[in-house]
């Protein structure tokens, strides 16, 4: 008896233990917190994942005002930008902080992988195919696009040379530890990856509805605008990459659109700013654009 | 109070030990006084206790979280058999503040400093935006000449105010602070209970500023049977503060030509950026807490020699934080409220097996397993508003017209531990014991997250051989016990809940929800290792008189956890990684002394040595320095091989600039167009510092900073002397450390830019611009300031070696004889003084505390910021024991 009594002990005893030692308390899930295998799961979050996007783009200036400056001081006509002026930024000394937008442009790519990655996973329960391969346009055209930011304000882009070594770092994988050290692409190696996806963009992208988000005209005016950065500085390949250019500019000017027209005061469109019918792509700065105006 | 124990092993997280209370492990390891400290909320008269478990085999138990120690606290628990024993005790304390003849300007002296220092800021670098306000720049302009002195400047009439507030006398007082305790003990034959109550009532050195707290506990145990034990420790507190330590910064901000009101009596607001301390008392900035702690433990003999303890406890705080700013505050033009609150609960449940007998009178075996879970759930919301109709009374949410932030976020994290012990004793001579653990945590992604760590200790009581055993050696040693302990190892979870993974979150565009990649989660991270060899002796000199013990440690920690650099081009600057490896050594004495024996008189002395050093073995990943407290703001850089807490920064030369030519002869040269190329900077003249110029190239540049000195102690420890006589116990306790220099950063801000700040006499009434630059302490100083005289040097660093009587305790017990046949049956008095004295040659409020402490790793550990004076209290209590 006094042993049935010790055996039901020892019984509960394991018992207690057993039932708890349960190993999956350790797997916790963040709150309010997404991750990127489950973030983007229908047709509703991956528009939000090409939504988000957009205001690394509209909120601060890396794309508008301040690269400008930055531009023209590279090229002499200003001395805005002391480091661009004198053409000494590098890595390590890159006064005044010309690093934050290479962060800036690098932060819109990521979030554009994020996007492209995971819109490209969902399935056909998941998303129709039509408005898949849309959205992964539009994260693409806005990945061609902050390339050739990077591009413009970090590489030799105006070198006719293409195996010049100073292209770009080009990312096309959502950023993880694997993946963090990239070569250089050289300058024709760079303008083909940007082209690669303005051209998937043409091809892929609705026609203009809004200003406020990229349409298939905005992608090929602003794959006119690169070809112009390519051709237009290369005198020994002849005029083809100008001719396509104006064919570009063409077709979105003789397109009709709703909402898209050129307007005949170019006062008025300063005044209009982002409500303006000649802009196909603007900076929009009101309510969610990130201020308070 | 924050405690560090043997060193600093991590470069993330606190360095604290881990607090145990009545077996409990806190989540709090410091005793800060923010209402969300639970540690706090420790009623010190319940405490029975306190040991502290210092060697890697004592700690293992405890595993990953006692990688920096283990603080053991026990309450106090009833005795079986005896009649409830209850006990009163209260304390009556006077604070003084010290601030070490630290003294603002009054208003005179005030505007003698502006004035001047206007004038030499605009001579050497033209009108800046304060001394354009002082100077009158138009008058000077018609001078229109260019052979001018400094009597050619005049102050703009109104320039100053025309008060003499004297800000700190207003706003500061010696509080008088009050304590009452009530406990009652006792048990029966089967059961044991304490119950005490303790209200807290402080009063700030900021007036209006309190706190007041009120804990209860009840410690209960019964044994139901022989083989059954049943326990509960349940202790509450809610306690109810007003923080006005900011007023310190206030007062600060504010000079003493301001009037404090308006000709009708209303509070006078000087300017946006500047804020009347009136207002700042006006001001709400209150905190609620409830804390409640819960512990049910259930003991078990399953059979003679075996025995099983299941615990559960549960930790559970709220705090609430309110703050209402009426427009007169800093940059505050519409009144302001905000409210957030924060909730954590802790739950740990324990399970243990104990096994211990002894084999043949010899063999003394224990065994141990056990299995543990803790989990920590905390959440916190905010919510802000602003614009009110009233700000005195019609101030509540609801009647804001503007929202400005909503938040809520929630976090958790949980611990799973499996552990077994084996200590074993042959003897009374060997001992040999071991431990096996394995930790998991939720902190680490797949296939990461458990660790296995193993320790073993030995030890061996030379006293219990028989060579020992002979009377002429019985007489000299009458102890003596070495230990060691090897290859204990404990790991560390210093991180982020979720850093292994790569969030998403929520950012809206164009009235749509938007989603994108907010972090890059690093799946590699891994637990920190600490390995720690220990080697020591315990001893007992001359029939014990004198005792104590003497080791030595080593302590390598790897895999540590900190940012590493990563590519920008990732979209993220940093990550948090494991990247670095430490050692740290050190030496650990202490002894006590009975100089007196006799039965009425006993004298006793005692004192304790500690030294520790920690050096950066290696780094991994991305970094090739260590940089503290960050890339934009360097005080310390860390190579490989560098030693913890070493200062880097500029050299100076021990004395300013004393003339012209001073300046002229340290310059670089003159450029072929005739140009003088300044050694730093443009603006260099008399009354600068002058820097050393390390490698010889003509200019102050970041290569000329060197290694300046460490804020590590070379030694620190503390002694005391115990006297009792009779019914009379004084007890002295003294700290020290010394070979060690802190930043003293105030002087540093002002030298920097002055600004709308009131200066001490001490410092800018010391500086070059009042007096010749041989008998002046600091360089120039403006309100817009001038040249490069705040690079961090070694100039702002001071040697912070003190010693201090810390605690002066007198307790006097009234002759039992007296209460004969009454209920009273036993009356305590006693007198406290804290912080008699201190000596030091430390300039600053004091060489400790300041808003930081030895603890941190990084510079935090020598940052002095001045965040409060240092005080001394005097406290008288009474004891009453009723039976």
């Amino acid at each position: 008896m006094k042993n049935m009594k010790k055996l039901f002990y020892i019984a509960m005893t394991t018992l207690i233990v057993g039932v708890s030692s349960c190993t999956d308390s350790l797997d916790l899930i963040p709150d309010y917190e997404l991750n990127e295998k489950n973030a983007v799961t229908d047709e509703i979050s991956a528009r939000a994942a090409v939504n988000g996007i957009y205001p690394f783009i509209t909120q601060g200036s890396n794309f508008s005002g301040t690269v400008y400056g930055q531009l023209a001081s590279k090229s002499g006509f200003v001395d805005w930008s002391s480091g661009d002026y004198d053409m000494t930024t590098t890595q390590s000394n890159n006064t005044p902080s010309v690093e934050y937008m290479w962060l800036g442009y690098y932060e819109t790519i990521n979030a554009a992988n994020f996007a492209i990655d995971a819109i490209s996973k969902l399935n056909a329960t998941q998303i129709s195919e039509e408005e898949q391969i849309a959205l992964i346009a539009e994260a693409r055209m806005l990945r061609g696009f902050s390339h050739a930011y990077a591009f413009w304000l970090f590489g030799h882009w105006w070198n006719a040379d293409d195996s010049d070594v100073d292209g770009i770092l080009y990312r096309d994988e959502l950023a993880s530890v694997s993946n963090l050290q990239i070569a250089r692409l050289t300058v024709g190696e760079s303008y083909e990856k940007i082209f690669e996806d303005l051209d998937y963009a043409i091809e892929n992208l609705p026609n203009f509805t809004t200003n406020r988000k990229v349409s298939k005209e905005y992608a090929k005016a602003f794959k006119a605008k690169m070809l112009l950065y390519r051709y237009g500085f290369d005198n020994a390949t002849g005029n083809e990459g100008l001719v396509e250019a104006l064919g570009l500019v063409n077709e979105v000017l003789n397109t009709s659109v709703s909402g898209f027209s050129m307007q005949g005061d170019l006062a008025q469109v300063y005044e209009d700013s982002w409500d303006s019918q000649e802009n196909l792509f603007s900076g929009y700065l009101e309510g969610d654009g990130g201020y308070e105006l | 109070m924050s405690v560090i124990i043997r060193g600093a092993s991590s470069l993330s997280g606190d360095n604290q030990p881990l607090w145990v209370i009545d077996g409990i492990v806190q989540a709090s390891s410091t005793t800060s006084g923010n209402v969300e400290n639970t540690l706090y909320n420790l009623n010190l008269h319940d405490v029975q206790s306190i040991d502290i478990l210092k060697d890697a085999s004592a700690t293992a138990v405890y595993g990953s979280r006692a990688a920096h120690g283990v603080v053991i606290v026990t309450t106090k628990r009833g005795k079986p058999n005896t009649k409830p024993q209850f006990e009163f005790s209260t304390t009556a304390s006077y604070v003084k503040t010290n601030y070490n003849s630290f003294d603002y300007f009054d208003a005179p002296e005030y505007i003698n400093f502006i004035t001047a220092s206007s004038k030499d800021h605009i001579l050497s670098d033209g009108f800046g935006y304060f001394s354009g306000e002082i100077i009158d720049e138009q008058a000077f302009w018609n001078l229109n000449t260019s052979e001018y002195d400094e009597s050619d400047l005049q102050v703009i009439p109104g320039a100053f105010g025309t008060g003499n507030t004297p800000w700190q006398d207003i706003i500061t007082q010696n509080p008088l602070n009050l304590d009452y305790n009530f406990s009652v003990r006792g048990g029966s034959e089967r059961s044991t209970y304490f119950v005490s109550f303790n209200h807290q009532d402080t009063e700030g050195s900021i007036i209006t500023g309190y706190s007041k707290r009120y804990t209860g506990r009840i410690n209960f145990e019964t044994s139901i049977n022989d083989n059954l034990k049943f326990g509960v420790n349940l202790t509450g507190s809610t306690r109810k503060t007003s923080d006005k330590d900011g007023l310190l910064t206030t007062l600060r901000q504010i000079s003493p030509d301001n009037e404090a009101f308006n000709d009708d009596g209303s509070i006078y607001t000087p300017g946006t950026f500047i804020e009347n301390p009136y207002t700042s008392l006006l001001n709400t900035n209150s905190g609620k807490g409830i804390n409640f702690s819960g512990t049910a433990f259930l003991e078990l003999k399953l059979i003679n020699n075996l025995k099983f303890r299941t615990s559960f406890s549960n930790n559970y705080s709220n705090s609430e934080r309110l703050r209402f700013n009426r427009p007169g505050t800093y940059n505050t033009a519409v009144g302001e409220r905000y409210w957030s609150d924060s909730k954590s609960s802790r739950s740990a449940f324990e399970n243990t097996l104990t096994y211990a007998t002894v084999l043949n009178r010899k063999h003394d075996i224990k065994v141990l397993a056990g299995y543990t879970l803790e989990e920590n759930v905390s959440d916190f919301h905010v919510i802000e508003a602003s614009d009110f109709a009233d700000n005195d009374i019609l101030n509540n949410f609801g009647s804001h017209v503007t929202v400005d932030d909503i938040y809520e976020s929630k976090t958790q994290n949980a611990l799973l531990s499996q552990f077994a012990r084996v200590h074993y004793k042959f003897d009374d001579r060997y001992i040999v014991s071991g431990t096996v653990r394995r930790d998991g945590s939720s902190r680490f992604g797949e296939g990461k997250q458990y660790g296995i760590f193993p320790s073993a200790a030995a030890a061996w009581l030379v006293t219990g051989e028989k060579f020992m055993q002979s009377e002429n050696i019985k007489k000299y040693v009458t102890y003596l016990k070495l230990r060691t302990s090897l290859g204990g190892l404990t790991g560390s979870q210093n991180l982020g809940d979720f850093d292994y993974i790569t969030a998403v979150a929520a950012d809206p565009y164009n009235e749509s929800p938007g989603l994108y990649p907010a972090s890059l989660g690093n799946p590699d991270l891994q637990w920190e290792e600490t390995k720690m060899f220990d080697l020591g002796v315990d001893f007992g000199l001359f029939n014990d008189r004198v005792s104590g013990s003497f080791g030595i440690y080593n302590k390598t920690s790897d895999k540590l956890i900190y940012d590493d650099d990563v590519p920008w081009s990732s979209g993220e600057r940093d990550i948090t990684a494991n990247v670095a490896s430490l050692e740290a050594k050190g030496i650990e004495f202490s002894i006590k002394y009975d100089i007196l024996r006799a039965n009425s008189h006993r004298l006793t002395f005692d004192f304790n040595f500690s030294k520790n050093t920690s050096e950066l073995l290696k780094i991994n990943n991305f970094q090739e320095q260590l940089i503290f407290p960050g890339t934009s703001n360097q005080r310390m850089v860390l190579n490989v091989g560098d030693e913890l807490g070493d200062w880097f920064g500029y050299q100076t030369a021990g004395r300013f600039y004393v003339s012209a030519e001073d300046a002229y002869a340290m310059r670089n040269n003159t450029s072929s167009s005739g140009s003088i190329e300044p050694f730093l900077d443009s603006t260099e003249t008399v009354g600068d510092m002058i820097y050393i110029d390390q490698n010889g190239d003509g200019e102050i540049t970041d290569e000329d900073r060197v290694n300046i000195g460490s804020s590590v102690p070379k030694g620190y420890g503390g002694f005391g002397l115990t006297y009792t006589y009779k019914g009379f116990r004084l007890n002295t306790t003294f700290t020290y450390a010394y070979g060690h220099k802190r930043y003293w950063m105030l002087p540093n801000e002002d030298v920097d830019r002055l600004a709308y700040r009131n200066s001490s006499t001490l410092i800018a009434g010391t500086s070059t611009i009042l007096n010749s630059p041989y008998d002046a302490n600091y360089p120039r100083i403006t309100q817009d300031g001038i040249g490069e005289n705040s690079l961090f040097s070694d100039f702002y660093l001071h040697n912070a070696s003190y010693l201090r009587l810390n605690a002066l305790n007198l307790t006097y017990q009234l002759p039992r004889e007296i209460f004969k046949n009454s209920t009273l049956n036993g009356v305590e008095l006693n007198f406290k003084a804290t912080n008699l004295f201190t000596i030091t040659k430390y300039p600053g409020f004091s060489p400790d505390g300041g808003g930081s402490n030895f603890t941190d790793v990084d510079s935090g550990a020598g940052d002095d910021r001045s965040t409060y004076p240092a005080a001394r209290v005097f406290s008288l209590g009474v004891k009453l024991k009723l039976n």
